[in-house]
C-alpha cells in the first residue's frame, strides 16, 4: 500500500521498471545502477 | 458494526523480534504487519482480521510456450486473489524472473486496501509469470500472455478478477490478455482487464490521473489548514508524469511552482516557474535543469522553506538525516513512499503534516475503476467527465480520511489505513460468513 513500511527502516527489495534489476537495500537505492531507471520499492502496489 | 475505539495500544508482535532482522521479512509479513496496526486503532472482530491476513484463493499455472527457434519453455504462473468482499479482485500482473506466491499474496493484499481507501467497489489481487520478459521476442511475449490467459481464464473476468499492466507488462500485453479471453469466452469483453490501449476500451486521462489526483489533494490539504491556494508556494521534487502534471495543474489553479526537479538538479525561481513552458520527463528526458536560470540541488529542494512540499519522483527521499530541515508547512506524497518511517515520526513530532501517497496519488486506480465502468457499460467518457469524476472521488475520499484524522488524533497515514480497513470489516461484518 505504501512504498515503504511506515512501521520499519528494514531492507527492502528495490526494483527498477526499465531494466527489472532488483536491490536490496535500506533506503532508496535512486538510480538504476545498471541502466538508471527510477528505483521502486517491490512492496509496493501499482495501480 | 464497527465500533470506534480510541485504543492506544500499538502492540506489534513483530516489533519483539524485530530489531536485529536476519533476512528482510517478506512482502507478505510486511502486509500482514501493516493490517494488524492498522487493526490495532479499530474494535474489529478479530476473526476478520484473522480472515483478512491470509488470501481468498491463490492460482498458480503452467504456462508452455513455443520459442522462436522451435523449442519449449515451460514458465509457472500465478494469481493471488485477497479479499473480494467489496467486489471484484483487482491489481497487477507481472512478468518478471522473481515473481513469487508470496509476493502476489503479499501486493494483492495492499491493493484490497488501496480500493478500500478510495471506496471502489474493488478487492485486491496480484498476479504473474516468473519469467524474464527481456528476453522474450514480441511473438514469444504474445504466446506467453495468450496461454496465460487461457490458464487462469475461469478465474479472472470483469465480475471476478480484473488484471492490469504492471512491472514488465504493458497496454499491448492487457489488449493480448482481452483478445484471448474474448475469443475463448465468444465474445468481446473488453472489461477484464484495464490499462489497455483507448482504442479498443482504455480510458482517456489514465497517464495524467496520478498527477492530478496529487494536485487536488493538495488543493485540498491547503483549504483544510486555512490557506487558500492562490499564492501557495510550492516545491515539487520530479517531473516525470506524476509530478509535471501535478505541477502544471497547481500552476494552473494559482500556486506559485518556485521549484521543480529531475535527476540532475532543480530549477529554482521563487517569483514562479512557468511550468508549462518546461518539458516533462516524459516529453523531453532530464530537461529541466536546461531551461533553468538558477539552479540547486535536489537536496536543497527539499529543505526550501516554502508552503507545500511535493515529492513526485522516488522513495526514501525524506529521510532521519534530512527531517529536521524540512522547512515546508506540509507534505504531500506524490511519490510512493518518499518518507521513511523514521522521518515520519520526525515530521510528526515538529507538527508538519504528511499527506499519504495511498490517497494522493490513487488517481490511477480510482481512472482504472472508470475504464471498467466504461467497459461494462460499452460507453467511453470524455477527458472532461474523466477529470470531473476524478475530482469527485479524491473529494470523497478526503473526506473520509480527514474524518479519521480529527476524530480518531493520528496521523494522515494512519487515517488513511483506518478508512480502508473499518470499510473492508464493516462489509465482512455484514455479510457474515458463509456457510
Amino acid at each position: 500500500m505504501i512504498d515503504v513500511d511506515p512501521e520499519s527502516d528494514e531492507k527492502t527489495p528495490y526494483e527498477c521498471f526499465e531494466c527489472g534489476s532488483i536491490i536490496t537495500a535500506e533506503d532508496s537505492p535512486g538510480q538504476c545502477p545498471d541502466c538508471g531507471g527510477p528505483m521502486r520499492n517491490r512492496r509496493m502496489s501499482l495501480e | 458494526m464497527i465500533m470506534a475505539s480510541k485504543s492506544e495500544s500499538t502492540h506489534n508482535e513483530s516489533d519483539d523480534e524485530a530489531a536485529e532482522p536476519i533476512e528482510p521479512e517478506s512482502a507478505l509479513e510486511t502486509a500482514r504487519r501493516q493490517l494488524d496496526h492498522a487493526a490495532s486503532h479499530l474494535d474489529i472482530d478479530p476473526s476478520i482480521v484473522e480472515r483478512l491476513r491470509y488470501p481468498k484463493k491463490v492460482h498458480e499455472v503452467t504456462v508452455p510456450i513455443e520459442r522462436d527457434d522451435g523449442t519449449v519453455d515451460v514458465f509457472t504462473g500465478y494469481r493471488a486473489q485477497h479479499d473480494s468482499v467489496r467486489g471484484p479482485f483487482k491489481g497487477g500482473l507481472r512478468y518478471h524472473p522473481e515473481v513469487s506466491r508470496d509476493e502476489c499474496v503479499g501486493l494483492g493484499m495492499w491493493m484490497t486496501w488501496k480500493c478500500a481507501v478510495m471506496d471502489l467497489p474493488f478487492g485486491g489481487a496480484k498476479g504473474g509469470v516468473a519469467v524474464n520478459p527481456k528476453e522474450l521476442s514480441s511473438g514469444e511475449k504474445e504466446r506467453l500472455t495468450r496461454r496465460f490467459a487461457q490458464e487462469i481464464r475461469d478465474v479472472i473476468g470483469p465480475n471476478r478478477d480484473i488484471p492490469a499492466p504492471d512491472m514488465g507488462t504493458d497496454p499491448q500485453t492487457m489488449a493480448w490478455l482481452m483478445d484471448a479471453y474474448s475469443m475463448q469466452e465468444g465474445e468481446t469483453i473488453p472489461g477484464v482487464v484495464t490499462g489497455k490501449p483507448p482504442v479498443i476500451g482504455g480510458s482517456e486521462g489514465r497517464e495524467e490521473a496520478p498527477g492530478r489526483s496529487v494536485a487536488i489533494i493538495t488543493k485540498q490539504a491547503c483549504e483544510y489548514y486555512g490557506s487558500d491556494l492562490e499564492g501557495t508556494t510550492v516545491a515539487i521534487q520530479g517531473y516525470g508524469s506524476v509530478g509535471a502534471n501535478a505541477a502544471r495543474l497547481l500552476d494552473e489553479w494559482g500556486a506559485m511552482v518556485v521549484a521543480i526537479s529531475d535527476v540532475n538538479g532543480a530549477m529554482y525561481d521563487p517569483d514562479g516557474i512557468e511550468t508549462a513552458t518546461v518539458p516533462s520527463h516524459d516529453e523531453e528526458p532530464e530537461a529541466v535543469t536546461k531551461y533553468a536560470d538558477d539552479v540547486i540541488s535536489n537536496d536543497e529542494l527539499l529543505t526550501l522553506d516554502v508552503d507545500v512540499l511535493i515529492p513526485a519522483a522516488l522513495g526514501n527521499v525524506i529521510t532521519e538525516a534530512n527531517a529536521s530541515a524540512i522547512a515546508a508547512d506540509l507534505v504531500v506524497e506524490g511519490a510512493n513512499g518518499p518518507t521513511t518511517s523514521t522521518a515520519s515520526v520526525i515530521l510528526a513530532e515538529r507538527d508538519i503534516p504528511v499527506i499519504p501517497d495511498i490517497l494522493a496519488n490513487a488517481g490511477g486506480v480510482t481512472v482504472s475503476y472508470f475504464e471498467w465502468l466504461q467497459d461494462i457499460n460499452r460507453r467511453s467518457w470524455s477527458l472532461e467527465r474523466v477529470n470531473d469524476e476524478l475530482k469527485t472521488e479524491m473529494q470523497a475520499a478526503w473526506q473520509a480520511v480527514t474524518d479519521e484524522y480529527e476524530h480518531r488524533d493520528v496521523t494522515w497515514r494512519d487515517a488513511a489505513y483506518i478508512v480502508a480497513l473499518s470499510r473492508i470489516a464493516e462489509s465482512h461484518e455484514v455479510r457474515g460468513l458463509w456457510p
